[in-house]
């Protein structure tokens, strides 16, 4: 794990993020339930969603960084880059994943891959060219705390609820519309339409909790993660400069060159440029000032076991 | 916003020399502030002409200004922009010839060329905070602040303080992602 240092874990942190990953099971308990009022399908849903989450589990860094226009450098391209992963991961004790970067000017950084080992850490040339080497450090040391507490698979798992529900209520709109006079209903027309609007019904409220959960829990993997990533480096205070650096008004000063945005494409920069687009990002992350909070906690942890 | 703009059918804002008196509202309150005086330099930096006219500044541009200025003070930087570049200790008599030029270009078929213009402060005691670089948006008629501290990374906290103290009095662009960068202008 990545908190090898002699720091006690966050207690309330660990006890909250037990009862929304509990609560995520509950739902997987209700919808399977709602799959087996359905009958034959169950085995056809279990495999289509169990597919589908197959896909999103092992191809999960390509999708993560073809969306972001990633590619992996080499230790020549990008040796400052390197060099703060090699450090962390000597650090954390953890193999050394592949280190990518996004040619968008966006601040951002992430981290994906199944396991470790599967890892990539992967940094934006916006947030490269905006951070100092030591609010880096701490950035990346954020994002390998992700990779040490699996996350990406811990979330692929708690997000495959809202998947199956998304597909059943699918499946069961299409029966309704379908109708009775097809092959498959034991009832009589009327009543199969009543209950598999019924389903639907049960499987819309399931995603919509289910994904709110799962954003619920990615907060706490977020906090956790700066937790561990600011314990790492020693250093709350750096990863708290850098957020402040790459959230809120600043975030949003380019550093693309206005000669050159006149020549670009428009479609081309205009997404990194969106106001809406960073916000939608961070919507899974917790509010700035909630883990500002938390590194201040920390900072004073730290101090006090000096 | 941005994406707005990319599919509105309103005509694109003409450029106007409006606003540019606005450098001399904001020069006491940069001095008083945050130390900077005026560097006596200014730039209007033009686009590149369409690729069938070879010249590096078209032949309307400097037939139109020959009067105005001494040609030898334009030049073309890397990525192929032209600039009309300024140089005089006092700020009032500055902006007045920046402003002459600005209009005969806007009045002119060139008037689509026109990018930006720059105003250069500086610490008034070294080394200060850093320099700023007041950067006007022709199109959008609005300024903002542009505080490069090496070859790709610029002090936004400098900026934003300058944005602080400017808002009331300056017509500043609100809209922080048009905040551009201009690495390596000729204007210090």
């Amino acid at each position: 794990m990545a908190t090898p240092h002699k720091i006690e874990a966050d207690a309330g942190l660990n006890a909250r993020m037990f009862v929304t990953g509990l609560a995520l099971i509950v739902l997987y308990v209700i919808i399977v339930g709602v799959l087996l009022s359905l009958g034959v399908s169950t085995g056809i849903v279990i495999v289509f969603a169990g597919g589908m989450l197959f896909c999103q589990y092992f191809f999960s860094a390509k999708f993560a960084m073809f969306s972001m226009h990633a590619h992996e450098v080499t230790p020549e391209q990008e040796p400052k880059l390197h060099e703060i992963v090699d450090r962390l991961c000597l650090m954390a004790d953890m193999p050394k994943p592949k280190v990518g970067v996004a040619e968008i000017d966006m601040p951002n950084a992430f981290a994906t891959g199944r396991s470790p080992k599967a890892a990539v850490v992967c940094a934006t040339r916006g947030i490269m060219n905006r951070l100092s080497d030591e609010e880096l450090e701490a950035v990346l040391a954020h994002e390998i705390s992700h990779v040490a507490h699996r996350d990406v698979a811990v979330m692929t798992i708690a997000s495959g609820v809202g998947l199956l529900a998304g597909m059943v209520s699918r499946m069961a709109m299409w029966g309704a519309m379908l109708g009775g006079n097809g092959g498959r209903g034991r009832d009589n027309g009327n009543n199969v339409i009543v209950v598999e609007l019924a389903i639907m019904l049960v499987s819309m409220v399931i995603s919509v909790v289910a994904y709110l959960l799962t954003m619920t829990l990615s907060r706490y993997r977020e906090l956790s993660a700066d937790r561990s990533g600011a314990i790492l480096i020693g250093k709350p205070s750096a990863l708290a400069s850098a957020l402040i650096n790459i959230t809120g008004d600043m975030g949003k000063i380019p550093t693309t060159d206005l000669r050159k945005a006149e020549g670009m494409n428009a479609f081309f920069f205009a997404p990194a440029l969106a106001p809406g687009s960073a916000a939608k990002l961070f919507s899974t992350h917790p509010p700035l000032q909630v883990r500002l909070d938390q590194l201040k906690r920390i900072e004073i942890e730290l101090n006090g076991q000096q | 916003m941005a994406f707005r703009d990319l599919f509105s059918r309103r005509p694109a804002p003409q450029p106007t020399s409006d606003n540019l008196p606005a450098i001399l509202q904001a020069a006491p309150i940069l001095l008083s502030e945050l130390d900077l005086i005026p560097s006596g330099e200014a730039g209007i930096c033009l686009k590149p002409v369409a690729s069938n006219n070879t010249a590096d500044s078209p032949p309307g541009v400097t037939e139109l200004l020959k009067d105005l200025i001494d040609t030898s003070n334009v030049t073309t930087d890397g990525l192929g922009f032209s600039w009309i570049l300024f140089k005089n200790a006092d700020l009032p008599e500055l902006e007045t010839k920046v402003h002459q030029v600005h209009d005969a270009i806007a009045g002119s078929d060139a008037k689509a060329r026109l990018l930006c213009t720059v105003f250069g402060f500086v610490p008034k005691v070294l080394p200060g905070e850093g320099s700023v670089r007041m950067v006007y948006l022709t199109r959008q008629a609005t300024w903002y602040p542009f505080a490069p501290v090496s070859a790709s990374a610029r002090n936004n906290e400098l900026e934003l303080r300058v944005k602080a103290f400017l808002s009331d009095s300056v017509p500043l662009e609100s809209d922080l992602s048009r905040w551009m960068a201009l690495w390596g202008l000729p204007v210090s």
